[in-house]
């Protein structure tokens, strides 16, 4: 198990307000290894997704984060999907069925 | 037969061909060993040694050394080094063993298309080898982790184009043969005959029915109309992110994997089952503003929620909160994507109107671990959200005989979208092997302009 206390900054023109307090977000493979951030509840997860890749060492696109079970998408925040402090994301790779010639 | 005689015989000339070819090189050095423990044996034995007896003793002595010497040496040799024949012995045997595979694979394929198989001889082969692939895969280990749960800090793992090759490994001959005999054993046997009168009316009136269905049923067109198929060519010219729809979105390179033979990703079966979720949830408060006729309450579990469930279970998966938004119970079907060991799709669902869990696969395969793990989920789902255990009375396993079969080894991904979109409206499966070409096609349209082309 990894842990990494990175505090992800925050995005340009954002309200400091105390909705805007900080989470612990738990970013977990299947598995079983899990990685830590603080992000604030305005801060794109996408900064979260780029920050993990790199940990990782995986291109952003070759790996899918789950919330849920849902996507997150580029623009989603915390608040936006209403995430609550020491909540968890998912991580996945690319799935392929088939045999090609 | 033969070869196995020729490669029996062949280690006994292998000894000696290896002592003629290979002289021993260390006989320098035994000559010189040879002499030192000759002279302290000599000096041993006898206080004044003779000068001829000690010249033979030291001959014989010699002698001796080197044959135990050489003897070594070939024996040692004959472990590390190969017969000098052995190559081409091996290319013989490989290239016989080809023949008499490409020889059963040609019977095995006639056979096949005697009996109802439509496509050509190479997607037959890629079938082949895909079935022997599957079942290689299942035999290893029915919970094999899929990659969606290999460590990310590992090297990249997936398969590189030439270890996709090496698949035909699998269908080696005698899984040929045994598939030969298989099949002639199904066409020799007579039809099964029903169990009873009652079963027999039953059954003809199905058919008939079918037989009416299919002819109401128009069958699917060969290609788009041309001005759709500039609109697909012109979708596949482009780069970057293609088209949205709720949280999936689809790139060039996804895209890209519905042209011919080749193999489906989540992100396009994740892509048709948002455009199905959100045409069922679009028709619930519009009703009858939909195009392919009644949708049902469905909703659709993208593809990782069955390697979730498989690979960590309903609790350590924290499956409960996948559906805290909405209740599975009030719906008509739950559609599932069903990866296989990541490299096969299939089509389940939980039908909660007819009692069903049901299993599609295109390439028919033993698939109880589906109803197993599904019966698993539901029950557990039921104890979360209702605190009851779930009541399985009047639920049957489905898994129908004229599921329409794939005959290539890459096009399970598009028979398992058209599986669960004619699933979420209820109806009947009007397609098979022949249709793939223009399914491929039409599914780039519906997923480059995010909705379903309307087909009567």
């Amino acid at each position: 198990m990894t842990e990494v206390d990175s505090t992800l900054g925050p995005s340009q023109n954002e309200v400091k307000t105390e909705e805007n307090a900080p989470i612990n977000v738990k970013v977990v493979s299947s598995t079983g290894d899990e990685v830590f951030f603080k992000i604030k509840r305005n801060t794109k997860l996408s900064k979260l997704q780029g920050a993990y890749a790199a940990k990782v060492g995986k291109d952003v696109s070759s790996i899918r984060f789950l919330y849920d079970g849902n996507r997150i998408n580029e623009d989603d925040t915390p608040s936006s999907l209403e995430m609550e402090d020491n909540d968890t994301i998912d991580v996945m790779v690319e799935q392929v069925g088939g045999w090609a010639p | 037969m033969e070869q196995a005689a020729l490669s029996s015989s062949f280690p006994s000339d292998q000894y000696s061909t290896q002592a003629l070819l290979n002289p021993t090189h260390g006989s320098c050095s035994t000559l010189q060993s040879a002499s030192m423990t000759g002279s302290t044996c000599v000096s041993h034995s006898a206080a004044l040694p003779h000068r001829q007896t000690r010249d033979t003793l030291l001959a014989d002595s010699m002698q001796q050394c080197r044959k135990a010497e050489e003897m070594h040496n070939m024996l040692s040799q004959r472990k590390n080094k190969e017969h000098i024949y052995a190559w081409k012995h091996k290319a013989k045997v490989r290239e016989d063993r080809m023949k008499d595979r490409e020889a059963v694979m040609k019977e095995l394929f006639d056979l096949r298309r005697a009996s109802g198989f439509k496509s050509n001889y190479e997607d037959f082969k890629s079938y082949i080898d895909y079935q022997a692939r599957l079942q290689h895969l299942d035999d290893r280990d029915t919970l094999s982790p899929s990659a969606s749960l290999t460590d990310l800090r590992l090297k990249e793992d997936t398969p590189s184009l030439s270890h996709r090759h090496s698949f035909s490994d699998y269908a080696d001959l005698p899984f040929l043969e045994n598939a030969k005999k298989k099949l002639l054993r199904t066409l020799a046997s007579p039809p099964t005959k029903p169990f009873s009168t009652y079963e027999w009316l039953r059954q003809e009136a199905r058919k008939k029915d079918e037989e009416i269905e299919r002819r109401f049923r128009p069958s699917l067109p060969k290609s788009l109309p041309p001005e759709m198929d500039k609109q697909v060519d012109i979708f596949l010219a482009k780069n970057g992110v293609i088209s949205k729809i709720a949280r999936e979105q689809v790139c060039d390179k996804d895209l890209s994997r519905l042209l011919p033979s080749q193999w489906l990703n989540d992100e396009l079966i994740n892509f048709y089952g948002a455009m199905i979720l959100e045409r069922s949830e679009a028709c619930k408060e519009n009703p009858g503003a939909n195009g392919r006729n009644k949708p049902l309450n469905v909703h659709y579990f993208n593809t990782f929620f069955w390697s979730k469930l498989q690979g960590e279970g309903y609790e350590r998966a924290r499956l409960a909160k996948w559906t805290k938004k909405f209740d599975i119970f009030s719906k008509d079907v739950i559609l599932i994507p069903v990866n296989h060991n990541n490299s096969h799709w299939t089509g389940a669902a939980i039908n909660f109107r007819r009692k069903r869990i049901e299993s599609y696969d295109s390439m028919n395969l033993d698939r109880h671990q589906v109803f197993k793990g599904l019966r698993h989920y539901l029950d557990l789902e039921h104890q979360n959200k209702k605190k009851k255990p779930f009541d399985f009375t009047g639920w049957v396993n489905h898994c129908p005989d004229d599921t329409p079969q794939q005959e290539n080894g890459y096009d399970c991904g598009v028979f398992t979208c058209q599986f669960l979109e004619a699933l979420s409206r209820g109806e009947m499966f009007n397609f098979s092997q022949r249709d793939m070409a223009y399914l491929r096609r039409r599914m780039i349209w519906e997923i480059g302009h995010a909705k379903f082309l309307d087909v009567p």
